[in-house]
This record gives structure tokens, C-alpha cells and sequence, in this order.
């Protein structure tokens, strides 16, 4: 193995959609998912996440690209691949009229797993108590628990998420976010999207973000934030808000409040420019930093509707 | 093996199976008694007036060689059974999502949907036979109490037998039918659509305007399957053997369209 547990090449799904017209749910897509740790595969509605995932475990049929699964060519040995990947696709699809413990059962009963195992997994999700009880009275959270059990079953080195958080009330997300950190601790691999951007800046090691069915951005969490370039602003917090938005406006700087700071727009270098202008105005800075940009900014501004469409061949950053 | 066994296990788990199972045994429960009432207090001759059969005489229960007799009746409805059953557990799949879930444990496609299209065939034997013999079961009562059990050789019992098993076997392929058409549909309604429109109403129309073409359609094949005799007031002869083969091929090419496509296809929309 390269050492990458998921990689996609120049992949292309095409759909035909009304009047017969060719639509790219993905276009040109290339991924690579180094061996341990969380990835975050993040992207809007329609952005292509879900189809990636359905190519990736064989669901769906690539137009064309390349694929591989822990080394493993898809489709032609993804039935050896699948034995070391548990995934989840889309909303939890479980057998109503079993109980989550037959649930657990019947797909563990296809890789001969044993029922020790399936007990084990019932305590790991936390659905011990109710395991006997029938799926389709569980709630929607309790339904992804044990679909996040199903996936744990066969102790895979490679674990594909879609949406795992959904449905689930707070205590259940971060329950989910301590396991898949947990899992990657031990030395696995977590391939999972979502839209919480909060939880995929706090749980990821690297992510990819999609737009239009293309990766934008590729790497670390620091690297796809450093990829963006630094924030024009500074952030100064000052007794006397109002004064010093005053007295920055004197020196001809663009200045406004913000959440309990003033905005400077100005480049981090020049700080000294800034503390000097307040300075003048007699306005005595306690606090002064560059104003950071978070994931959630950094995806809303390369996934919005009107940013420049990214360049085919999308290289990977800090790769 | 272990995914014919927990295709047989989810099928079984099925709500419309257990429903279609537990009416089979009211309908038995109903007959046995109205069998029982009718035949009270009468003899042997007014129970056959007129030629007529009656399910409180043992020897009744199936003539052979004009496949008629309470078996027969419920031949009708285990085959109707076995399609419906077939056919819920295939698009009752698509319904609920878990062909995505199994598909993530057993990517071979083609392995995947002939264990579920075995599974409900072997179920729906299995079950069909159990019923037939819980049907029988329950005309004993009048049988024993009311009518005769009288004339019942050793040919009569292996014809009897017999036509149980081919019963199960048409009820097995009404099963399999069901679940290849729910897959080409990817629903329930789509295989019940398509299997009353064709045997209802297509094969009557053919039947009317081309009676040559008669001995090609599925209720001529079956019925002669089912008695394993001649069918009267019918322009062609055909032997009971070419009905099978004949009904064997049209379902192999079914469930060979249903497993093509299903092989190809995508699973899930795109997002």
C-alpha cells in the first residue's frame, strides 16, 4: 500500500438529467487519504460527497477515474477491500423489524463474526440496554448509533462516514467525535463528511473540501486555513470602543466594531501603525492580534456560488 | 451459505410474510370448520350428490389426473402468496434503503441477488408445503368424524404428495418471480403491475385472438404442472414435462434480466 487508504483519480460521474442532458455530480476528482487519523470530507448540498462515497464503496459507476480502497483496485477487488472498511451511506438504513441486536447479528452472520464481537460493539455505541428492543422504534439518533456499530463490526482499518452526527443531540455528536478520534488514536483511518464544519476543524487531522463535484482545498486543517492566505485585519480591543474607532478613522485607517473589538483592516506587519494611531488618540491597546480565519469562513468563501472556479488538476496542498 | 441463511432470516422477519402466513392459517382454521358444519349429520352419498367433491371425503382432497379437489383450491392462493411474499421482501429492500446497507458487506452484486432470490424460493416452498399440510390437517376433523377415508391406496397418497410438491414448487417460482420483477421495478407495486397485467389481462386476449399461442402462456404451463395431466377443452396437447421446462425458461430469463440489471445499475441518487 502507498501509504494512502483511499485515492481517487481524475474521477467523473456523470448523470443524465432532464431533456437527456449530461450532468457531473463529480468532475475531475482527485483524493488522497493518508493511512491514519480523521479526514473530513467537506462540502455543500450537491456538492458531490455522497456520490464519491457510493463510488467509492461500488454503489455507484464512475464515468470514469480511478479508485482504490486500502490498496485495492474498485470495482474489481473491492469485495477483498470491504472486509477491512465499515461504512455508513446517507441516512442509516437497518432492518426495521429486527432489533438492533439481530441487526447486528445478521450482517455479522455474512463475515462469519462472532456474537462476542457484536456484544462488544452494542457496549462500544452505548445501545447495550436497548439492544433488544426493535430498530424501528428507535429513535433517529439511537438508529445511527447502531448504524456506527455495523461499521465497527468488523474491526476495519478504514471507517466511511457520511454524516455520522446526524439526527444525534448534542451529548450523541460529541460521543461520536471522542469515537472517532479514539478510533483514529488507535490507528485508523476515519473518512468522514459533514457540514458541522465546527466539529471537522475540532476532530480532523486533514480534510478536503468539494464544490461542484471538484476538490478546492486539500490538507491539513493549518494548511488548507494557511492555503487561503492570511486575514487582511486586525483584531484591537481597547476600553473606549467608539473612541479609538474615532481616532483609527483620524489616521485613515477602515475601522469598525466587532464583537467586543475594533476591526482594523490592515495587514498584520503594520501593526505598530495601529497601536501608534491609538496611541495619538489616547486610546491604550490591551489586546492586539490578527483577526483568524476559521474553516467554516474559509469553506463558505471557496464553496459560495460566485468564487472562481477552481483550477482542473487541483493540487494538494502542503502534499 | 451465510448469506442465503440471513437472506432467509430477514425475509422471514418481514412483516407481509408473517401477515400473508398468519391469514393462510386463519383460511385453513375457516375451511377445517366450515368443512366440519357442512358435512354434519350427512352421508357419504349426500355429500357426493351429483358427482360433486367434498373436502370431508378423504379421497376428494385430490383426483388425480384432472388436478381437482380442496388442493387444488388452495394452489390459487399459495401461488398468489408466494408472488406477493416474493415481491415485498424485494421491494420492501429498495423502500427501506438496506440494499445500500447489504451492499456494503457483500459487494458481488450478482451473489448478492441470487442468495436473496434463493432464499425466498427455498422459504416459499418450505412454507407452501407446511401449509398444504396444515390445510389437509384441517379437514381431517370432518373427514374423520363426518365423511370417509375410505379408498386410499398407496397411489393415491404419492399423487397426493406429488402434487403438494408441485405446488410448493409453482409457489417457489411465484416467490422468485416476485423478487426478480421488484428488482427491474426496484418496488412491490411494479412486480404486481406487471404480473396481473400480463396474466390477466394480456394472456386472456392472446388466448382469445390466438388460441395457437395458447400453449406458450404461463396459465396453460402452470395448470399442467399443477395436475400434471392434460388440460381439457384445450386445442393443443403438451406434456405436463414441457410445461416445466417451458415455465423454468421464462423465469430463468427473468431472473437473468433482474440479476443483469441490478449488477448494473447504480444504488443511490446522485447528491
Amino acid at each position: 500500500m502507498t501509504g494512502n487508504v483511499i485515492e481517487v483519480e481524475g474521477l467523473r460521474k456523470e448523470y443524465r438529467g432532464r431533456g437527456g442532458k449530461r450532468v457531473a455530480a463529480i468532475d475531475n476528482l482527485d483524493l488522497a487519504v493518508p493511512e491514519a487519523g480523521v479526514f473530513g470530507f467537506l462540502g455543500p448540498n450537491g456538492s458531490g460527497k455522497t456520490t464519491t462515497i457510493r463510488c467509492l464503496l461500488g454503489l455507484v459507476r464512475p464515468t470514469r477515474g480511478r479508485i482504490s480502497l486500502v490498496g485495492l483496485p474498485v470495482p474489481g477487488e473491492l469485495h477483498h477491500a470491504i472486509r477491512r472498511v465499515g461504512a455508513i451511506v446517507e441516512s442509516p438504513a437497518l432492518f426495521p423489524t429486527f432489533t438492533g441486536r439481530e441487526n447486528l447479528r445478521s450482517l455479522a452472520a455474512i463475515d462469519r463474526i462472532g456474537a462476542r464481537r457484536v456484544e462488544e460493539v452494542l457496549g462500544l455505541v452505548g445501545l447495550g440496554e436497548r439492544a433488544d428492543d426493535l430498530v424501528k422504534k428507535y429513535s433517529l439518533g439511537m438508529r445511527q448509533r447502531l448504524a456506527l456499530g455495523a461499521t465497527l463490526l468488523k474491526d476495519p482499518e478504514l471507517l466511511i462516514l457520511d454524516e455520522p452526527a446526524n439526527g444525534l443531540d448534542p451529548a450523541g455528536i460529541r460521543q461520536v467525535r471522542a469515537l472517532m478520534r479514539q478510533l483514529a488514536d488507535e490507528g485508523r483511518t476515519v473518512f468522514v463528511s459533514s457540514h458541522i464544519l465546527a466539529e471537522i476543524e475540532h476532530t480532523c487531522d486533514r480534510v478536503a473540501i468539494l464544490r461542484h463535484g471538484r476538490c478546492v482545498a486539500q490538507g491539513t486543517v493549518r494548511e488548507v486555513l494557511a492555503s487561503a492566505g492570511a486575514s487582511e485585519a486586525m483584531l484591537v480591543k481597547i476600553d473606549d470602543l467608539d473612541a479609538g474607532v474615532a481616532a483609527l478613522h483620524r489616521a485613515g485607517f477602515g475601522a469598525e466594531r466587532l464583537d467586543g473589538h475594533v476591526r482594523v483592516a490592515i495587514a498584520p506587519t503594520e501593526a505598530d501603525r495601529v497601536t501608534r494611531a491609538l496611541a495619538e488618540g489616547q486610546q491604550w491597546v490591551t489586546d492586539l492580534r490578527p483577526e483568524e480565519r476559521s474553516l467554516e469562513d474559509l469553506f463558505l468563501e471557496l464553496t459560495a456560488d460566485d468564487a472562481p472556479p477552481p483550477a482542473r488538476g487541483h493540487e494538494e496542498v502542503g502534499a | 451459505m451465510n448469506l442465503l441463511v440471513v437472506e432467509m432470516r430477514r425475509a422471514l422477519h418481514r412483516r407481509v410474510v408473517r401477515v400473508l402466513i398468519l391469514m393462510a392459517l386463519i383460511g385453513c382454521a375457516a375451511v377445517g370448520v366450515i368443512a366440519f358444519v357442512d358435512s354434519a349429520g350427512k352421508s357419504l352419498a349426500e355429500l357426493q350428490v351429483n358427482g360433486n367433491h367434498h373436502p370431508a371425503v378423504m379421497r376428494d382432497w385430490w383426483i388425480a389426473g384432472g388436478g381437482d379437489g380442496a388442493l387444488s383450491v388452495s394452489s390459487f392462493f399459495l401461488l398468489m402468496g408466494g408472488l406477493v411474499g416474493g415481491a415485498s421482501v424485494a421491494g420492501a429492500e429498495w423502500r427501506a434503503g438496506t440494499v445500500t446497507t447489504m451492499l456494503t458487506w457483500e459487494p458481488r452484486r450478482v451473489r448478492a441477488h441470487l442468495s436473496r432470490t434463493a432464499a425466498c424460493g427455498i422459504l416459499a416452498a418450505v412454507i407452501a408445503f407446511a401449509l398444504q399440510t396444515v390445510f389437509l390437517a384441517s379437514l381431517l376433523p370432518a373427514a374423520l368424524l363426518n365423511g370417509s377415508t375410505a379408498n386410499l391406496d398407496s397411489h393415491w397418497w404419492i399423487s397426493l404428495v406429488a402434487a403438494m410438491l408441485r405446488t410448493s414448487l409453482l409457489t417457489a417460482i411465484g416467490a422468485v418471480l416476485g423478487v426478480a420483477l421488484a428488482t427491474l421495478g426496484r418496488n412491490t407495486a411494479f412486480a404486481l403491475a406487471a404480473v396481473f397485467g400480463w396474466i390477466a389481462i394480456l394472456e386472456g386476449v392472446i388466448r382469445g385472438l390466438k388460441p395457437g399461442l395458447a400453449r406458450f402462456l404461463w396459465g396453460e404451463n402452470m395448470t399442467l404442472i399443477l395436475t400434471w395431466a392434460q388440460l381439457d377443452n384445450v386445442s393443443f396437447r403438451r406434456g405436463p414435462l414441457v410445461a416445466l421446462i417451458t415455465i423454468a425458461l421464462y423465469v430463468s430469463l427473468i431472473v437473468a434480466a433482474a440479476t443483469l440489471v441490478f449488477r448494473r445499475r447504480d444504488v443511490g441518487s446522485a447528491s
